[in-house]
């Protein structure tokens, strides 16, 4: 009865374990995909700014550079957890 | 003295000019609606060639973006609160907290790219429309004012009785796509401008 008890208690534990295990691969998927989606910006907004020039060009262009640095340092903060964790 | 300023915003070119959409152009100046902006250039564009106005989307189109965005933001709380003992895993949480705050910025960061970007170009030989459809691409397409055949302009339904926001459809000579004004504001002024534009043109008077 005891080893009973114990093996459904791990197996409780291991679907914990694998649910919160199954929900880190999209979230490392998702940061990736916001890093990418960060630096197709600002290669989009180059060939933009050459195309139609304005004085506001250098206020968009860093707008999207903190965007990705923003991107890059928050996505290896939460890497870092997702990996304590 | 306010009118002598203004008054020298205008370009020589158009100073003289007595139409009625030199009255309204000049009205509720943004940077949806700038009427003779100065430092603009764009591709293609030629010595000489003055720009009348530059058009963008009415910024609200972009509310449901932001709307997405505050959602996004407050999806992890919500799912805390709902489902407490499956969050109880701190560090599951802030890498959840930070992934949405990313996500919520980015789509705040690429909406306010495309409205900057999504602009369209009335000068005195041409009307330009540069798009910005997604990130992958963006098209630009443009007609000489000679080759412009029709101009209607459509409402959109109680936001664009409210915003006085509509959509401008210039249909050009020969088997060229039309060019679409999508979302502007002040539609019916557009269309007056426009058809001013094309008046003056074939008089010779620009």
């Amino acid at each position: 009865m005891e080893i009973l008890n114990n093996l459904s208690g791990n197996s409780t534990d291991t679907m914990n374990i694998g649910i919160v295990s199954l929900l880190k691969l999209p979230l490392i998927i998702i940061l990736f995909g916001n890093v990418l989606f960060a630096i197709l910006l600002l290669l989009r907004i180059r060939i933009l700014a050459e195309t139609f020039e304005t004085g506001d060009n250098k206020l968009i262009r860093g707008l999207v550079l903190f965007y990705l640095f923003t991107s890059v340092i928050g996505s290896i903060i939460a890497l870092l957890f997702l990996l304590i964790g | 003295m306010a009118i002598k300023e203004d008054k020298n915003k205008i370009p020589v070119k158009f100073r003289n000019i007595k139409r009625s959409f030199m009255d309204t152009i000049s009205l509720n100046n943004d940077h949806s609606f700038m009427s003779f902006p100065k430092e603009l250039n764009f591709h293609g564009k030629e010595k000489g060639e003055q720009v009348v106005l530059i058009i963008r989307s009415h910024w609200i189109i972009y509310i449901p973006y932001l709307f997405l965005a505050i959602i996004i933001f407050i999806l992890p709380f919500v799912l805390t609160s709902l489902m407490p003992a499956f969050f109880s895993n701190v560090t599951l949480l802030i890498s959840l907290v930070i992934t949405s705050l990313l996500v919520s910025l980015g789509i705040m960061v690429s909406s306010f790219v495309k409205w900057f970007y999504t602009v369209h170009i009335i000068t005195d030989q041409r009307v330009v429309d540069l798009d910005f459809t997604s990130i992958m691409n963006h098209s630009m397409a443009e007609a000489q004012l000679e080759k412009i055949e029709d101009v209607t302009h459509k409402q959109l339904g109680i936001i664009g009785s409210i915003f006085d926001v509509g959509s401008v459809y210039i249909q050009t000579a020969g088997a060229q796509n039309e060019i679409e004004f999508l979302n502007v504001p002040r539609p019916r002024d557009i269309h007056d401008i426009l058809f001013d534009l094309l008046e003056l043109k074939q008089k010779g008077e620009i």
